[in-house]
């Protein structure tokens, strides 16, 4: 650790035009446990003052130079490598765009560590300058990978069938798909642009080999991603809640009834409109066997079904924020405005419970497996609850943005976590060393 | 879609009628049940707060109200204060100043008031404040004999400027007090109407001296679908044959919102040569989104309201169900027009071309 309050592990040098990535990689370096002195968070005016620039890289173990084209230009980014190298501290270079020579001035940052970032991972980056210090790599595993995966907020996640790949969606209309290319390091493989206008929701298919995305403008996107072929289909404007899958069938909940499209030969879309006498459910989600469904309706009403089997539950809770259903179609984890969640079973009232989490800013629910729970908050804290040791809940750590879409790997040793910067985060479970807790450091 | 013949265009433009109020005459006015409503309270001596977002047919409303009261010999006007001198003005914190402001700002409104309500009958007065301008109304022939009744119909009612907004709406508010006493004074057979996309507690906070909070509240409603299908009509009566699709797509992009879907058909009535389809309402909604002024002032109405701009993330990103009448900065965004409440209370979008242009707005801001 840094000797004193004033010390950090790293300083970031850089120019102002490259703020937005030194603010992601200040965050991502955080997570992982490394302390950061960045102008934009730390400085004062007195600050500014070259000597006081200069004190503070004293204290620092570390000088992280971004490198751009607008960098190269900057006096301060020269003044601070300067003074990094003769003070004999470590540095690393994190290239933001290739550049050809290096300008004399800065000719010494050739013989330091360089990270180009058009092809390595922020991931991998932040991995390597957190080796550097031995106190960070106890948290650093916390959180197993992180990367930007679309410009603004992203809105859904799901991890496919064998558990090798991520769909993620987001406002920028774009349904990425993600592998594991060395551990830490996801990228992108392929990408569905086409769709003009928000993808709020996707789910993978049980076997793996299609995608079903919908985007706001109401249309469903059919996707196979190894083949590259896609088809969108018209939806009637029913604001759809849910989305699954149910062998080749496409499962969707909307306000306005129950729609399904056979993906098989020409594809079928179906109907099953609500009776416009009765109330439209406002929430919904679909098991991931799609065997059961559960609705909300805004009087209050909470029903679920599970094939024949079906309960209706009267809620006492201002107003639902989500609710998930676990792997099995059997439990439902159900989200209360003010924190509060409650559990039910489909079929028996044993089975219900109520935890009050106190956490009014809690966004999104997941279950990781059948005795733990995940949220995450609109600040970011992950947290886990786990059911047999009766609420006990243990903050994970903050993740890079408020929490807007949550997923457990089918092998439940990790979590994919989405965020409104558009971030992905991905988390390990470790049930053997931590069972209260169950996600942290990986084995 | 074919450009039409020029010679037609002037006839199609006289139908529907995007901006602007729509006259009590037009066949494009839809009757709406706060219509009856309003009437029936302004009958039967109740103030009338007459609110909604801009441009869902309240101005049209006070005209449509006033021309039955024409009919009825009903003495009436609709003063729209928006255009009074120094409407929506500071006060200087200059005492004279101030007070000579306040008598021109409330002269000009009793000339105005007398032009509509006694054509004519009534000698310009200079009117110095608000006991002047009770004395002014107490004075008209309209309201002499004890039982006579007058109507007077406030718009942009939010537009009295700031410091004469307390004085001048809680002297309505006393008129309204003074009507069952012996003190009556002359001025309180007249009922007054205040229309404007204004939330009354925020108006005059203080209950006891609103004459809001006395007042017969109206919430302009969008059309309903069957609203929407007799305004639809009209594409027969300029020529055009609408499909039933186009008729759907109409409704599923506005929603029933008055100015949209006026502006749609509007819009369609020039392009299109024979029919209307579905296509065609896509190109014409598409057109809209891109360029139109009603959109524009949406978004610049967002773009000075950050904590706005925040609740519509929380609604359409997170996905919260946000009660209206509870949240400051929802019953805002309601009557910026971009939330309506949905049947469970929560806050919605108010249409599909809300939803877009608010996507929108939110994915710029999140790339810049």
């Amino acid at each position: 650790m840094p000797e004193s309050a004033d010390a950090h592990d790293v300083f970031i040098s850089h120019s102002h035009f490259d703020t937005p990535f030194c603010l992601e990689l200040a965050a991502g370096l955080r997570a992982a446990g490394v302390t950061v002195w960045l102008d934009e968070d730390s400085m004062t005016l007195s600050d500014t003052i070259p000597g006081n620039v200069s004190r503070q890289i004293a204290r620092c173990s570390a000088l992280i130079v971004t490198l751009s084209s607008a960098a190269v230009d900057s006096q301060w980014v020269k003044l601070e490598t300067d003074t990094a190298i003769a003070l004999h501290k470590n540095v690393v270079v994190v290239m933001t765009e290739p550049i050809g020579q290096l300008p004399d001035s800065l000719a010494l940052l050739a013989a330091y560590k360089h990270f180009p970032m058009w092809e390595a991972a922020l991931a991998d980056c932040i991995r390597h300058i957190a080796q550097l210090f031995p106190h960070a790599g106890a948290s650093v595993q916390r959180s197993v990978a992180q990367w930007q995966a679309h410009t603004g907020p992203a809105l859904d996640v799901d991890w496919s069938p064998d558990g090798k790949s991520l769909a993620t969606v987001g406002v920028d209309g774009v349904l990425r798909i993600w592998r594991q290319q060395a551990p830490g390091q996801w990228s992108a493989q392929t990408v569905l642009d086409e769709p003009r206008d928000w993808l709020t929701h996707v789910r993978w298919s049980r076997g793996g080999t299609t995608i079903g995305a919908i985007c706001a403008d109401n249309s469903l996107w059919i996707w196979r991603p190894d083949v590259g072929r896609h088809r969108r289909i018209e939806l009637p404007r029913w604001e759809v809640l849910a989305l699954g899958w149910s062998g080749t069938r496409i499962e969707m909940l909307t306000t306005g009834g129950q729609a399904t499209f056979e993906t098989r030969d020409e594809g079928q879309l179906h109907l099953d409109p609500v009776d416009p006498a009765a109330s439209c459910p406002i929430i919904a989600t679909i098991s991931p066997t799609a065997t059961s469904v559960a609705s909300y309706f805004g009087d209050g009403e909470l029903m679920l079904t599970d094939g024949r089997v079906q309960r209706t539950i009267t809620l006492n809770v201002d107003a639902v924020r989500a609710f998930v259903w676990n792997r099995r179609g059997t439990s439902l984890a159900l989200l209360a405005s003010g924190g509060q969640i409650r559990i039910f079973g489909v079929g028996h009232e044993a089975s219900d419970r109520s935890l009050d989490t106190a956490r009014n800013r809690t966004v999104r629910i997941a279950w990781v497996s059948e005795d733990l729970l995940l949220t995450g908050d609109s600040d970011g804290v992950l947290r886990t609850y786990h059911l047999p040791s009766h609420d006990a809940a243990h903050e994970l750590g903050t993740g890079p943005g408020s929490v807007a879409a949550l997923s457990t790997a089918p092998d439940a040793k990790l979590v994919a976590v989405m965020h409104e910067t558009g971030m992905a985060s991905l988390w390990a479970v470790d049930r053997g060393e931590n069972p209260e807790h169950g996600i942290g450091i990986p084995s | 879609m074919g450009r039409r013949e020029v010679g037609t265009i002037m006839e199609t433009r006289a139908y529907f009628q995007a901006g602007g109020s729509v006259p009590s005459t037009s066949p494009c006015y839809i009757k709406r049940s706060c219509d009856l409503i309003a009437y029936d309270a302004l009958t039967t001596h109740r103030y009338v707060s007459i609110l909604g977002p801009r441009q869902v047919g309240k101005t049209s409303l006070l005209y449509k109200l006033q021309a039955i009261f024409e009919r009825q010999g009903i003495p009436n006007a609709v003063i729209n204060l928006s255009t009074l001198e120094g409407a929506g003005q500071a006060p200087t914190q200059d005492v004279a100043s101030d007070r000579d402001f306040a008598a021109r700002w409330y002269t000009d409104l009793a000339e105005r008031v007398a032009e509509q309500i006694e054509p004519g009958k009534v000698p310009p007065t200079a009117v110095t404040g608000p006991d002047a301008f009770v004395g002014f109304l107490s004075a008209l022939p309209a309201v002499e004999p004890a039982d006579a009744h007058a109507i007077i119909m406030f718009d942009e009612a939010a537009t009295v400027p700031y410091f004469l907004r307390t004085t001048f709406y809680s002297q309505l508010r006393d008129l309204l007090n003074s009507r069952p006493g012996k003190a009556k004074k002359r001025a309180s057979q007249i009922d007054f109407a205040f229309a404007g996309a204004f939330h009354p507690s925020v108006l005059v906070p203080d209950r006891d001296n609103s004459p809001f909070n006395v007042s017969q509240e109206i919430y302009i409603p969008d059309f309903t679908r069957a609203q929407v299908d007799k305004l639809l009509r009209g594409f027969v009566e300029i020529g055009l044959a609408l499909t039933d699709g186009g008729a759907q797509a109409i409704w599923d992009a506005a929603v029933g919102h008055p100015f949209l879907t006026q502006k749609i058909c509007q819009d369609l009535a020039y392009a299109c040569e024979e029919q209307v389809t579905e296509s065609d309402v896509r190109g014409v909604v598409d057109t809209i989104l891109d360029h139109d002024a009603h959109l524009e002032n949406l978004v610049q109405r967002l773009d000075e309201s950050p904590a706005e701009v925040e609740l519509i993330k929380r609604v359409l990103i997170r996905r919260e169900r946000v009660t209206l009448s509870v949240n400051q900065q929802a019953a805002q965004l309601e009557m910026i027009g971009a939330l309506k409440s949905g049947p469970d209370g929560s806050a919605r979008v108010r249409n599909t071309i809300y939803g877009r242009l608010l996507r929108s707005y939110l994915s710029n801001r999140a790339e810049n």
